[in-house]
Formats: C-alpha cells, sequence, structure tokens
C-alpha cells in the first residue's frame, strides 16, 4: 500500500476527479482543517465560557509541561503501555502458534479469544467492574477461595493501572493473536517439511524457523500495540475515573477533561499536540524499523 | 471491414522507449502476427491499436479513418485477452451482450446475433452458465464470441492460447484459422510462440526490442530471415549458428572457412557482402547431412517421435545440431561425421544482417 | 483459517497436551467474566445481595430484562446506535468505494499528491482533533443531531486505502474489456468493478458498523442530550452513579442486552469480522 498511486487505467482526465472528489472533500473539512484548527488553537487563550482572548504563543504547552497533573498521566500513559505492549506480544504469539491449525477446537478456542473484540468499551467496563466489585465480584469471589479478602483493585493506588491493563487485554488479545495468526500462515509448508526431513527438533523449529519467520510481524504488532495503547480512554474513564489520586489518568482523559469538561479549548488542544506528536514518533519508528527490516533481509 | 495502417508510431514509458517509430500496413483481410520474445513491445503495440494505451507520437487508421485519438469502443476494434477477461459475475448470455448494450443495440438483434455466435463457436448449451463455471477451452471460445457479435473492423488477439494446455492449444489454432478464412476479417495476434505465427499467420511482424525485425509470410521468413534474430527465434530446433571467416569466392558465390577448418562453398552472391568484418554462418537442422564430411561428437540425442534431434560436437567445441527421421540415431559419445548444405546457409554480419544465396524455388 | 501445516508432524506428543491444557486454561480465565456475567443476570436482586457464589443454582428470574424493556431508555439507544452506524456504513462504502477506484484505476492530475494526503490522514488519530472538531459542530451548532454523529468517522481514510488496495487487485483486463465494449467509465465502476468488489465491500462494511457501534469518545462529546445518547454513551452515562445501585442483576442484564447485538453477529459473521478487524491496521 506504501507505493505511490500506480498508474491507472486509461488517459488521464479531469472528469476521473470526481471518482474522488466526495471523500477529498470530506477528508478536508472533517480531517485536515480540524488538524489545522487544532494547532492555531493549541497557541490561543481560547476557553469556551470566557471567549477567545488571543494567542498565547507557547504559553499552554509551557503550562502543560508544568503541570503535575498533566506529567502525571504521561507517566500513565506509558506505564500502561508498557505493562500491555509485552503482554499482547507474548499471549497473543503463543495463542497463535497453539491455535494455528484447522481443528474445530482450535477455530472454537480462536473464537472465545476474539469475542471479545467485538464489544464497546462501555460494555467491557460494565462487565469488568462487576468482576471488580469488593465483596461481590467474581475476583472477589475467586481470592476468597484463596482466603484473600479486601482487594479492590479500583480503588488501590498500585492496582488500578494494572487492573485496567488487565480488562484492555483481555479485551482486544484477538487482534494480535489474528495478526500472529496471518503471518504463521504465510510461511510456507515446504520450509517445515525441509525442516522435518532434517530433523529439526520442535524448539528449534520455533526459534529458528518460525520466529525468524514472523519478526517483521512482531515488530509491527509491537509498534501498532505501541499507538493504540497510547489512546488509553474509555476504560480509564469508566472504571477508575482516573483515580485513585490520578494515579490510572491517562493522557486522553486529561485531553477529554481539560476540553470538555474545563472547556479550555487552547489548553486542550496543546495537550492534543503533544499526543498526537508522541504517536507520530511511534509511527515514524515503525516506519523506520520497517525499512531497516527491509534493508536487512 | 478494413485494413489497419501504423504511421511512425512510438511510445516511451517515463525515460524508457519501447516502440521506435514504428509504420506498417496490414491489408483488409490479413491474418497478421506480431511476433517476439517477451518485453519486444508486441503487447504494448496491439494495447494501442486497441486505445487502451496512449500513442507518444504517430498516427493509428483503421480502414483509413484515423482512430489513435478515440476510445477504446468507438475504434470499431474488438479483443480477445490472454486470460479472456470476462466479466465473472455476469452469465456467458450477459458477457456477450453487454457492449452490445452499451451501443444501444435493440433487444431483438442482439439474440439473434448472441445465436448466430454462439451457433458458430458451439456454445449455446453454455449462455446461462457464469465464466466460473466454465472450462479455460470454453472461456476462450465465449471470449471469441463476445468479440465477433460486435462485429469489428478488426479483431486483436493478445496471447490468447498461453492459458491453454498443449491439446488444446493446437486445437484452437485450427479453428482460429478457419474462423478467419469464413469471417474474411482483419485479425491481428500477438505470440511469442512461433509455431502459433507460422501456422495460423497470413503475415508475421517479428519484432525485437520495439522495432520491426522483418514483415513477410511466414515461409518467407522461415526460409530467407532477414536478420540473426529473426533466424534464431523462428524455427524449432533454433538455427545452428557458427563463427566464419570468407576465403573468397568461386564464381561469385562467397566461400567460407568454419572455426574447425571445414570450407563451405556457398550459393550466396559475395557481391552482396560487406569487404570484411566476422561473419556467422546459420543452416537449419535438416540442412546439416550426417555422412560423410566434418568429424564430430554426438553430445545429447532428444527422441521426438517422428524425428531424432542429435546435438553433436565439432572437433572446435561448437554445437550442431542436426535431426534424423525416426529413431535412426547414433549413441551418445558415437564419432560421427557431418556435412552442411551449402546451397541453404546464411550468412550474418557484425550487425545481424542477413544474406541469403538466391532464392531457390 | 488456511494453511494446516505449521506444526505438522509434531503433534500427539507430551508436550502438546501440556499446551493444549495452558491453552485450555487461558481460555477458560478469558470466558469467565462473560459465563459469569450472563449467569448471575438471571438470577434476582435480592439473591444477588448476599452472595454472588453458586451460578448454577436456583432460583432464576427474568425480571431483570423484564426491567430493562420496561423502564429504561436502552432500546431508544440502541436505535440511535443503529442509525448512525448504518449511516457511517453506507456513506462510507460509497464514498470509499468511488475514492478507491479513482485512486486505483484512474488517472487525473493531482492524483499523487493526493493519494500521498490520504496516506498521511492515517496518521492522524481521533483524539489529536476531537477538540477542534468539537468547536467546529458547535459554531455550525449541530451537536446532539444524527449528522453530527455519523460525519467525522467518514473522513477516516482506512476505508479508501481498502478499496484502493483491493481494486488495483482486480485484473485490469476485465476493465479494458469493458472499455473496449463501449462502456462508459462510470458503467465500467458501477457495472464491472462494484460487483466484483463485494467481498471487501462486506469487510469494509463490517468494520465501519462495529467501529460505528461500538464508538465511544465521539458520541459522548457530542450526544449530550440523552434522547441523542448512542448505546455506548448511555451505558456509559449509567456507570457514573455505579456506586449507588442496588441491583447488579440489572447491570448484568444490561451488559449482556447492549452486547447481544454485536455477538449475534459475530456468530453469523465471524469470518468477515476477524479479517476486517485484524485487516484494519495491517494496511
Amino acid at each position: 500500500m506504501s507505493g505511490a498511486a500506480s498508474s491507472g487505467i486509461g488517459r488521464p482526465s479531469w472528469a476521473n476527479l470526481l471518482f474522488v472528489l466526495p471523500y477529498m472533500l470530506v477528508l478536508a473539512v472533517l480531517l485536515i482543517a480540524p488538524v489545522g484548527l487544532g494547532m492555531w488553537l493549541s497557541f490561543q487563550d481560547y476557553d469556551m465560557l470566557g471567549g477567545w482572548a488571543g494567542g498565547v504563543g507557547f504559553e499552554n504547552f509551557t503550562n502543560l509541561l508544568n503541570d503535575r497533573i498533566f506529567l502525571g498521566t504521561v507517566r500513565n500513559t506509558v506505564i500502561f503501555v508498557v505493562l500491555t505492549t509485552p503482554a499482547f506480544i507474548v499471549i497473543g504469539l503463543f495463542l497463535a502458534l497453539s491455535l494455528n491449525d484447522r481443528t474445530r477446537r482450535s477455530s472454537a478456542l480462536r473464537s472465545i479469544f476474539f469475542g471479545a473484540s467485538v464489544l464497546s468499551v462501555t460494555i467491557v467496563t460494565l462487565v469488568w467492574r462487576l468482576v471488580y466489585l469488593p465483596d461481590r465480584g467474581l475476583l472477589a469471589d475467586t481470592l476468597a477461595i484463596v482466603g484473600l479478602h479486601g482487594l479492590d483493585p479500583v480503588v488501590s493506588e498500585t492496582y488500578a493501572l494494572p487492573a485496567i491493563a488487565v480488562v484492555t487485554v483481555w479485551w482486544i488479545i484477538g487482534l494480535p493473536m489474528t495478526l500472529f495468526l496471518a503471518a504463521l500462515q504465510q510461511i510456507p509448508a515446504e520450509i517445515y517439511e525441509a525442516a522435518a526431513l532434517d530433523r529439526t527438533s520442535r524448539w528449534r523449529t520455533l526459534l529458528f524457523i518460525t520466529l525468524p519467520s514472523i519478526r517483521r510481524t512482531v515488530v509491527m504488532v509491537a509498534v501498532l500495540e505501541i499507538i493504540l495503547q497510547f489512546q488509553l480512554f474509555g476504560q480509564a474513564l469508566l472504571i477508575t475515573g482516573g483515580g485513585p489520586n490520578n494515579r490510572s489518568r491517562p493522557m486522553v482523559q486529561f485531553i477529554y477533561e481539560a476540553g470538555f469538561r474545563d472547556l479550555q479549548l487552547g489548553f486542550a488542544a496543546a495537550a492534543s499536540q503533544i499526543l498526537f506528536a508522541l504517536m507520530l514518533l511511534a509511527a515514524l519508528a515503525q516506519m523506520w524499523l520497517g525499512r531497516r527490516q527491509d534493508g536487512a533481509s | 471491414m478494413s485494413g489497419l495502417s501504423l504511421k511512425n508510431v512510438s511510445k516511451h514509458f517515463g525515460m524508457l522507449e519501447v516502440i521506435h517509430d514504428l509504420s506498417l500496413d496490414i491489408a483488409d483481410g490479413e491474418f497478421a502476427v506480431f511476433l517476439g520474445p517477451s518485453g519486444c513491445g508486441k503487447s504494448t503495440l496491439l494495447r494501442m491499436v486497441a486505445g487502451l494505451e496512449p500513442l507518444s507520437g504517430g498516427e493509428i487508421h483503421i480502414g483509413g479513418k484515423r482512430i489513435d485519438a478515440l476510445a477504446p469502443g468507438d475504434r470499431g476494434v474488438a479483443m480477445v485477452f490472454q486470460h479472456y477477461a470476462l466479466y465473472p459475475h455476469m452469465t456467458v448470455r450477459q458477457n456477450v451482450a453487454f457492449g452490445l448494450r452499451n451501443i444501444g443495440t435493440k433487444s431483438d438483434e442482439i439474440a439473434r446475433k448472441i445465436a448466430a455466435a454462439a451457433g458458430t463457436l458451439e456454445i449455446a448449451h453454455l449462455l446461462d452458465r457464469k465464466p466460473a463455471q466454465l472450462s479455460g477451452g470454453q472461456r476462450q471460445r465465449v471470449a471469441i464470441a463476445r468479440a465477433i457479435v460486435k462485429q469489428p473492423d478488426i479483431f486483436l488477439f493478445d496471447e490468447p492460447l498461453s492459458n491453454l494446455d498443449a491439446a488444446l492449444r493446437s486445437r484452437t489454432r485450427i479453428e482460429l484459422a478457419r474462423l478467419h478464412h469464413r469471417l474474411r476479417a482483419t485479425m491481428v495476434f500477438v505470440t511469442h510462440d512461433q509455431v502459433e505465427a507460422m501456422t495460423m499467420a497470413t503475415r508475421i511482424v517479428v519484432m525485437n526490442q520495439g522495432r520491426i525485425e522483418q514483415v513477410g509470410a511466414p515461409m518467407e521468413i522461415y526460409l530467407q530471415p532477414a536478420t540473426r534474430f529473426v533466424a534464431s527465434f523462428i524455427g524449432s530446433p533454433a538455427m545452428n549458428f557458427l563463427a566464419a571467416t570468407p576465403t573468397g569466392d568461386a564464381n561469385g558465390r562467397i566461400m567460407v572457412r568454419l572455426a574447425d577448418g571445414t570450407t563451405v562453398a556457398t550459393a550466396i552472391p559475395a557481391a552482396a557482402l560487406p569487404a570484411s568484418g566476422p561473419f556467422t554462418l546459420g543452416v537449419r537442422a535438416e540442412h546439416v547431412l550426417p555422412g560423410a564430411g566434418s568429424p564430430a561428437r554426438v553430445d545429447v540425442v532428444e527422441r521426438l517421435g517422428e524425428r531424432t534431434l542429435v546435438h553433436a560436437l565439432a572437433n572446435d567445441g561448437s554445437t550442431i545440431v542436426y535431426d534424423e527421421p525416426g529413431d535412426v540415431a547414433p549413441a551418445i559419445g558415437d564419432h560421427i561425421q557431418l556435412t552442411i548444405d551449402p546451397a541453404h546457409v546464411h550468412l550474418f554480419d557484425a550487425a545481424g544482417r542477413a544474406y541469403h544465396a538466391d532464392r531457390i524455388a | 483459517m488456511a494453511a494446516p501445516h505449521a506444526m505438522r508432524g509434531y503433534r500427539n506428543g507430551f508436550g502438546d497436551r501440556v499446551l493444549f491444557v495452558a491453552v485450555l486454561l487461558l481460555a477458560a480465565i478469558w470466558i469467565a467474566p462473560i459465563v459469569w456475567v450472563v449467569g448471575l443476570s438471571f438470577k434476582p436482586n435480592d439473591v444477588l445481595m448476599r452472595s454472588t457464589g453458586g451460578i448454577v443454582f436456583p432460583p432464576f428470574t427474568l425480571k431483570n430484562y423484564a426491567d430493562i424493556l420496561a423502564a429504561s431508555s436502552v432500546f431508544h439507544w440502541m436505535l440511535n446506535s443503529a442509525i448512525v452506524a448504518i449511516g457511517q456504513t453506507i456513506l462510507t462504502l460509497l464514498i470509499a468505494s468511488l475514492a478507491g477506484y479513482g485512486f486505483a484505476r484512474t488517472n487525473f492530475p493531482g492524483k499523487r499528491m493526493l493519494f500521498v494526503l490520504v496516506l498521511a490522514a492515517l496518521a492522524v488519530p481521533e483524539q489529536a482533533i476531537i477538540v477542534p472538531l468539537h468547536t467546529m459542530f458547535a459554531v455550525v451548532d449541530l451537536h446532539n443531531t444524527y449528522a453530527a454523529l455519523i460525519a467525522p468517522r467518514l473522513a477516516f481514510p482506512f476505508g479508501v486505502l481498502l478499496m484502493t488496495q483491493y481494486f488495483r487487485a482486480i485484473s485490469p483486463e476485465i476493465e479494458e474489456a469493458a472499455l473496449l465494449d463501449s462502456a462508459s467509465r462510470f458503467k465500467v465502476f458501477w457495472r464491472i468493478v462494484l460487483p466484483l468488489s463485494i467481498p471487501a465491500q462486506a469487510t469494509l462494511g463490517i468494520y465501519t458498523f462495529l467501529h460505528g457501534w461500538n464508538d465511544y469518545f465521539w458520541p459522548l462529546v457530542s450526544a449530550t442530550k440523552p434522547e441523542m445518547y448512542t448505546l455506548t454513551v448511555g451505558l456509559a452515562a449509567m456507570q457514573t452513579n455505579f456506586a449507588q445501585t442496588e441491583g447488579i442483576g440489572f447491570l448484568m442484564a444490561q451488559a449482556v442486552f447492549a452486547g447481544l447485538p454485536v455477538m449475534i453477529l459475530y456468530l453469523f459473521f465471524q469470518r468477515y469480522i476477524v479479517s476486517a478487524v485484524a485487516g484494519a491496521p495491517a494496511k
């Protein structure tokens, strides 16, 4: 897909522009214009109640970098990414390797692991808030069997963010699993047959054939998950509300609260630019890694 | 129906020149075959006639009317594609009718034309099937039917036999030749297979690297190839090529010495040849005769059934192929002697230009 | 799932059994919250007040579901979600197919530049533009309308890129044949290419529908009146007074009820859904 538009059929004509015009208009109005407006807003003192008070240069950004709560949300977001991304890769890869065949059994198990992905964030959080209920939740009931009582992860400074991470991994493990499965199926059968004829052990097959063959996908999934998990919002807002003591508040929730609760549009827009920049960095890292891998192989 | 005329046609993709200032006239009713290796520009040329590739320069006329600026559908051409290009979601009947409907043909006339074409191509029983339910040969017939109903001035074929198995391919060759004879339509056929060219064409256009190497009737091209490229491309097995040095002339006919020391007294007029330069002698397998002559050793024996090809090594290391009828052939390693029939040799100069003996009837 | 080969010849060992048990255990953990919630949603609230153990033992009741049907706005929110998701799906299929065909198969001045713009749009996350987008809709006073809920997602380039990729994979010969059959460019698109792209339309349609149905952030900030809530926003609004609720059975029934539509879709179109969801990021 990255290759620029290759030549089409027939001679160039302005009339063909009509094919792309509807989308390009939507793109211009609803995506490109907001990006531009957001950049402009981030340099303004614009409060939805107080109105526009003119440009303030980098004041919004310097305020953000001195804002303990904002810095806390950056830290929380990074911790969350660090918690979830390895889990997505390890569990996703394990499931893909275990369920990569055509048996009914594997197909049924794949359905179980993928199923939650189709639910909306609010259903998932509703289910898990019930699971996390202090006295009557599934977690409390299960821990009670082994004699642990009184754990309420939602109000724990230590466990709030990990609790959100667990929900997130449970919710969308299907994506990395499916991507790894697709990659595994691209490996030609002949390679495995050759390895079998060479009497390669199962572990060596995994280490020297399977994993190297899907190295690109592992990198892709890692960067993809980093980008996706940077956008943590609904789970935190609905499970912990960002608490306790701001210990589970992510950047997007900060943007949401600054923009839509405190109505400080300029300030919120500036925070959005920082989030955007961090995610662009991750995307660039993906492209750079992808290119490097291309060169290496 | 009418002829096709290309005038100074050229085509480049960016810096890459794929057709060089090419001119060609194909008369009404001819079966012209563009023959050449892949990448020689033959398909591009055909697609330019069809209107699927814009020209970089030159003009194309059909029946005296300039058509290179017209849309593909307005040029009076029909095309049979390499992969048939049937519309997968339409039945055979809808496939054949699509083009007629697009130009506003009346329903009863469409039905009549489809019935006629289906009869000709024996696909009447397939009309309500989808392409996926047809065999390769059947799809081929549908593609031809789709072309026929449009009654085009010119039929264009883009390697349409390359996806058929060998048996079907030779049967389809015969049917296409028969179809051409019956419709008396102008047909332009692109292929890299010299057998297709030889068997179907009334005229072959041999192309190489965006240029025409030779235009001529099949036997003319076989017997008097204009260039070394044509000589090597036409005929199976390929013509033998041996380095040759002129040693003088006898009765105005050039004499050459081969690398193994053999002297060949050719029938080629000495006056036609350039003064010097390295030459290559070309001779087809059927004009290399076993028996007395220069010594050689048998290297490989290929049995084709009705004849046998023998690859022999001359004592200078060069390979010569000759054929024997049936299964009469020496064994590998046998020492034999070979003579080159001097009446049927060709000489090629350093630029590849060919020199022939005067035409023998 | 295509290839059965990955581990061929290595099955049936002791290691396999250990592996299988591990996967099975993981699957049990994965499905437990759902089973637990579904099971308890059929139990009376007063029983659940005392204990949430013993899913399998009576008494059972349908009262929680009856309460949803009687009282809550879930139905209305579902309708809103359906309008939004279906509207987004139809419009996305339309404009993405057109644009995908334009980029894949036609030539026009500036095509390369516009395509680069579309690719670049892929890097813009929703969160980065939500504040200005909200401001824009506020200026034209469109919040709390279906138009506002539907429109922003139409700008996401994934559909265009998916369709571009798909159209490029269709044999150009077929379109050339149609051009030689005197079909206009639009007719080639409408009669030939579009019918051939039905698998891609299905994938994109399901992807768009699911995202529209499950979308949370934009409806949260755009639909502020309860009668314009989508299902996701409505359910979230109910969770905010979670602590005070007396009936967790009711909440559970609500989760089950709200999840039912997509779960039914998932059962019928699992293959498409998996490929749609997995194909999305693999652009």
